[in-house]
């Protein structure tokens, strides 16, 4: 949400919508609401991520230290020490509709304020209206995406549509026929078979083994195996995120942990090989799952054309892991798309770009 | 052969070898000289090697699998491979080749170096599963690179549309960006349907939710999942 963090990671965007004249049009945002981390991508060309995280100070003095009274984003990260932290989404869904009590308010007023800042990053001018597309799982509840609908309204954004995350991503890439989307994130995999048309329940499938229970099955694994080293959640994931890998490469994942508050050294190669391993006869399964219930004359079409996108994607050697577990259906084909973290908000912006302006001012 | 020789002619097409004094002017501070000998012995080794892996993929008896890696190891150890029978010509060069047409029985038998016919089978086996590997190796990097075309086109088909627009935005201003929607592409008609499904499925999203109001919507959310 810094400023500099904005516009350096615009700068990476090679393929930007056109700026288009802010006081007579709105601005239109393509968002992919993510467990871990949350993309926008604007119609003025900026795209950010942040973590979807919310804080408040814990106390008077934290409140004085940060200035402000609430956090969001990256920033929570890295002062969560001095801050009590809210994840608004679970497993990919807004927690609060899940959840009962106080516990609900809060979770709610948290999604709130991810909202807000989601907004804030479109950078619209004074009064200008915002139209946003946004991601959700691929079986994400109806009263989830209305969750999504009224908190997103509530946080300024004049006109949303939620749409299937993984169709987003197939829209960016031109993929609407004979192809299949696995969209890896932290909360769920999400697997949509594209045949020409909206896809609909039967064409996807959601899995909730991802990113989250990679972490946590790493943990696992390090207490197992190496009950004296320190560690957090955090430190895992971002492990995780540098070392993931599903094949043997000469690579080590050599980690810093504190060992009796000493930094040492450790490999956690295999730990995080296994568990990140973990995930590949899951997305098999799924895919499986959404070739053989689709026409068997053209099964052979999607299975040869498996889009891969998300942070998942990135884990090296997925692509060869994924071919193989296909061999078993006849074999098949997978791509990594070229832009994970971006692929699902950049899809999502040209929905809503492309969608009538007589729709968006029905809405 | 050892880091001393000098280079030969062909020695451009292999890669170069070098003086040792050469190397260390460049920086190279430790240099290990190998002895023909030492490097004859680690090819032997390797082959060796290379015999019983591949011989656990044929599909003999263990009595017959021992039998012929051991005749082959003692041949390739040995130093002396001695004249093996010719069975298919140049089976890793040429994956495609079809195995060779075998000598008569009579010729084997006249050989004193030749091998029984089961063997000879086996060996027809293990050349095949060469030329297998090959194939497959092939197939591979064919794949790799179809796939990294189809994504290189992707990405191309991406940013000449972003280009296209951005250009009308540039040359006519932003009062007149024309929708990209109305691009003449092949996916045209089916982007508007889609789009229109889209739309219709949010503006049923709302209607329920306005209908149901937020109290009746948890009971309604198995068979919310949408579209």
């Amino acid at each position: 949400m810094k400023d500099n963090k904005l516009n350096q990671l615009s700068n990476e965007s090679d393929v930007s919508s056109p700026k288009l004249d802010g006081k007579s049009t709105a601005v239109k945002v393509g968002i992919d609401l993510g467990t871990s981390r949350s993309a926008i991508t604007t119609s003025k060309g900026e795209r950010m991520v942040m973590a979807s995280v919310v804080g408040w100070p814990k106390d008077a003095i934290s409140a004085k230290v940060f200035g402000h009274r609430v956090l969001v984003g990256d920033a929570v990260l890295e002062n969560r020490m001095g801050l009590k932290t809210c994840f608004p989404l679970a497993d990919g869904n807004l927690a609060f509709t899940q959840n009962a009590g106080d516990q609900k308010e809060t979770l709610r007023k948290a999604g709130l304020h991810l909202f807000t800042a989601l907004r804030q990053a479109a950078k619209a001018a004074e009064g200008q209206s915002v139209h946003a597309v946004i991601g959700a799982p691929a079986e994400a509840t109806r009263e989830n995406k209305q969750a999504i609908i009224d908190l997103a309204r509530e946080a300024g954004i004049d006109g949303v549509m939620v749409v299937s995350e993984p169709f987003a991503v197939a829209y960016a890439l031109d993929a609407l026929e004979d192809a299949m989307v696995v969209d890896i994130g932290a909360g769920t995999i999400d697997l949509c078979r594209m045949a020409g048309s909206l896809p609909n329940a039967e064409d996807q499938v959601t899995i909730f083994h991802a990113g989250n229970h990679v972490d946590a099955r790493i943990c696992e694994l390090l207490r197992e195996q190496r009950a004296d080293i320190q560690f957090s959640p955090n430190m895992i994931k971002k492990a995780k995120e540098r070392f993931s890998s599903v094949v043997d490469t000469n690579k080590r994942a050599l980690v810093t942990f504190p060992v009796n508050g000493r930094p040492t050294e450790v490999d956690i190669t295999d730990q995080i090989q296994t568990a990140v391993g973990e995930l590949v006869p899951h997305i098999v399964d799924g895919i499986q799952k959404l070739v053989s219930t689709f026409d068997p004359e053209f099964q052979h079409r999607i299975r040869s054309r498996v889009i891969v996108s998300g942070g998942g994607s990135q884990v090296y050697g997925l692509q060869e892991a994924l071919e193989k577990g296909l061999e078993d259906l006849g074999g098949g084909r997978v791509m990594i798309v070229d832009d994970p973290v971006f692929a699902g908000s950049q899809g999502a912006l040209k929905l809503a770009l492309e969608m009538p302006e007589e729709y968006w001012e029905q809405l | 052969m050892s880091a001393e020789s000098n280079t030969s002619e062909n020695d451009g097409k292999r890669g170069q070898i070098h003086n040792v004094d050469e190397l260390r002017n460049k920086g190279i501070q430790k240099v290990r000289v190998v002895g023909e000998s030492q490097l004859k012995e680690m090819a032997r080794e390797a082959a060796a090697r290379a015999v019983l892996e591949l011989a656990q993929e044929l599909k003999v008896s263990e009595e017959d699998r021992r039998s012929l890696v051991g005749r082959a190891q003692k041949q390739i150890l040995d130093g002396d491979p001695g004249p093996l029978p010719q069975i298919i010509p140049h089976p890793v060069s040429k994956p495609d080749a079809q195995v060779a047409q075998l000598p008569d029985e009579e010729q084997v038998e006249e050989s004193p170096a030749a091998l029984g016919l089961q063997e000879q089978e086996m060996l027809i086996q293990l050349s095949k599963l060469i030329s297998k590997d090959w194939r497959s190796e092939l197939a591979t990097v064919r794949d790799s690179h179809k796939s990294q075309v189809d994504r290189l086109e992707m990405r191309i088909e991406e940013l000449t549309r972003a280009l296209r627009v951005t250009d009308q935005v540039l040359t006519k201003g932003g009062e007149s960006v024309v929708n990209p929607a109305s691009k003449l592409k092949p996916f045209d008609n089916k982007k508007e349907e889609l789009l229109d499904q889209l739309f219709q499925a949010n503006v049923a999203l709302r209607e329920i939710s306005a209908s149901h109001g937020a109290g009746s919507l948890s009971a309604d959310s198995e068979e919310g999942r949408m579209s």
